[in-house]
């Protein structure tokens, strides 16, 4: 998304990231991988790929937002809506789980879990992370008609954790674009997005 | 043979010529049949039948509301077409080009085309379409989900046989539109997006 003045999603989410990064790394002194560090485009697939392979405990992805309306304005958090077909073809797909002997005797039981659907099992986990995001958006910047959503979004279905986007305001609203662009309001958006990694932990830790 | 004579033979002659040009020309019209320019220049000719009128359907098409949070339903005339592929191409194409009506905002990028329509066996109806709406969309979660839902609904709710619809781009199956609503297995339709939320 490019905004009227010519900001541009790809920077200001970038930016954001990195100050997120920043926050959590020293203050919590948990890892955090990016999904890119520079300028360049990241297929859909090797974003949650990234994480699964890191065994990240949460998947956050960060976005500008467009509408058709340009008064339209504030933030939007949304986390994955799949269809009934899917989450029972994710039930199939676990009841398969494999047994495979192993070095020296025995079995071990495999679970099985099928990439372009890994968000499944975590909907209602990532439905809490997304409530928490709002309620830290909120206290910081100002929120959009629909502050929560549940949608079919293609980057959350893979992500084998807890899940959630976040659209930080509508580039298309000439208000929210200037906002987007500053450098306080960036850090204000980082500083939101911590506050839920850290109300979020104890539920990870607890899963663990 | 005296002068008076000559006069009455000459009459005689020119009479009887003339009586047979009359004889043959007078019978010949009457017996050719008549042109196309005779037939509709006669006082009985039958006046041109009017063109048969369209048919039209009246169908749910989707735009969105005024701040864009969802989509509103709106009856249209769109033409009939014969089973529901014909049908299906027809909605999906009144869905594509038919311009909003007041308070109301399109939805989907101009120049969008529709390049073919079926539906399978299974009631799962795929809509492929020209690369020019992903090319002309602002992309945003918020702007892709209006798209995509108001051409799923579009067809799921005016074509009873369809369950499932499934959006190709130019032919082959796209992850997403503009980068975040995931295309690549059919969506049902989605009630949740239509209306506001004070009609609820």
């Amino acid at each position: 998304v490019r905004g009227a003045e010519g900001t541009q999603e790809k920077d200001i989410t970038l930016a954001v990231a990195r100050r997120l990064k920043a926050a959590v790394e020293a203050r919590l002194g948990i890892r955090v991988v990016m999904t890119r560090e520079d300028d360049r485009g990241v297929p859909m697939n090797e974003r949650t790929a990234l994480a699964n392979n890191n065994k990240a405990d949460l998947f956050i992805s960060v976005h500008a937002n467009a509408s058709v309306a340009a008064s339209v304005s504030g933030a939007q958090v949304f986390y994955l809506a799949l269809d009934p077909e899917m989450e029972e073809a994710v039930r199939a797909a676990e009841a398969e789980s494999l047994t495979l002997p192993v070095l020296g005797g025995g079995s071990r039981l495999i679970e099985v879990v099928r990439w372009d659907m890994a968000q499944a099992r975590h909907l209602s986990a990532s439905e809490a992370l997304g409530r928490i995001l709002e309620e830290t958006l909120r206290t910081r910047i100002p929120l959009g008609p629909r502050p929560i959503q549940q949608a079919p979004l293609r980057v959350l279905v893979g992500a084998n954790m807890p899940a959630a986007l976040i659209e930080m305001g509508y580039l298309t609203n000439e208000s929210d674009a200037r906002k987007i662009a500053d450098s306080d309001f960036q850090t204000a958006v980082a500083q939101a997005i911590y506050e839920a990694v850290v109300r979020f932990r104890p539920q990870i830790e607890g899963t663990q | 043979m005296n002068r008076r004579a000559v006069i009455s033979i000459i009459a005689g002659v020119v009479v009887v010529f003339t009586a047979a040009w009359a004889l043959t020309v007078g019978l010949e019209r009457v017996m050719r049949p008549r042109s196309d320019g005779e037939a509709s220049a006669a006082p009985t000719a039958q006046p041109p039948r009017p063109a048969a009128p369209e048919r039209h359907i009246t169908a749910t098409i989707f735009y969105a509301s005024p701040d864009a949070q969802r989509l509103v339903p709106v009856k249209r005339e769109v033409p009939f077409g014969e089973g529901p592929i014909e049908q299906g191409r027809q909605i999906v194409n009144a869905q594509l080009t038919m311009p909003a009506p007041a308070s109301t905002i399109g939805v989907v990028p101009q120049g969008a085309v529709l390049r073919s329509f079926y539906v399978t066996e299974k009631g799962d109806a795929f809509v492929d379409l020209g690369p020019e709406i992903a090319a002309g969309h602002p992309g945003g979660s918020a702007a892709e989900l209006l798209t995509v839902y108001a051409i799923v609904n579009a067809v799921a709710v005016n074509l009873p046989a369809v369950q499932r619809v499934q959006i190709l781009i130019d032919g082959k199956e796209a992850d997403t539109l503009a980068g975040h609503v995931d295309l690549r297995r059919p969506l049902r339709r989605n009630d949740a997006i239509i209306g506001d939320d004070s009609k609820r």
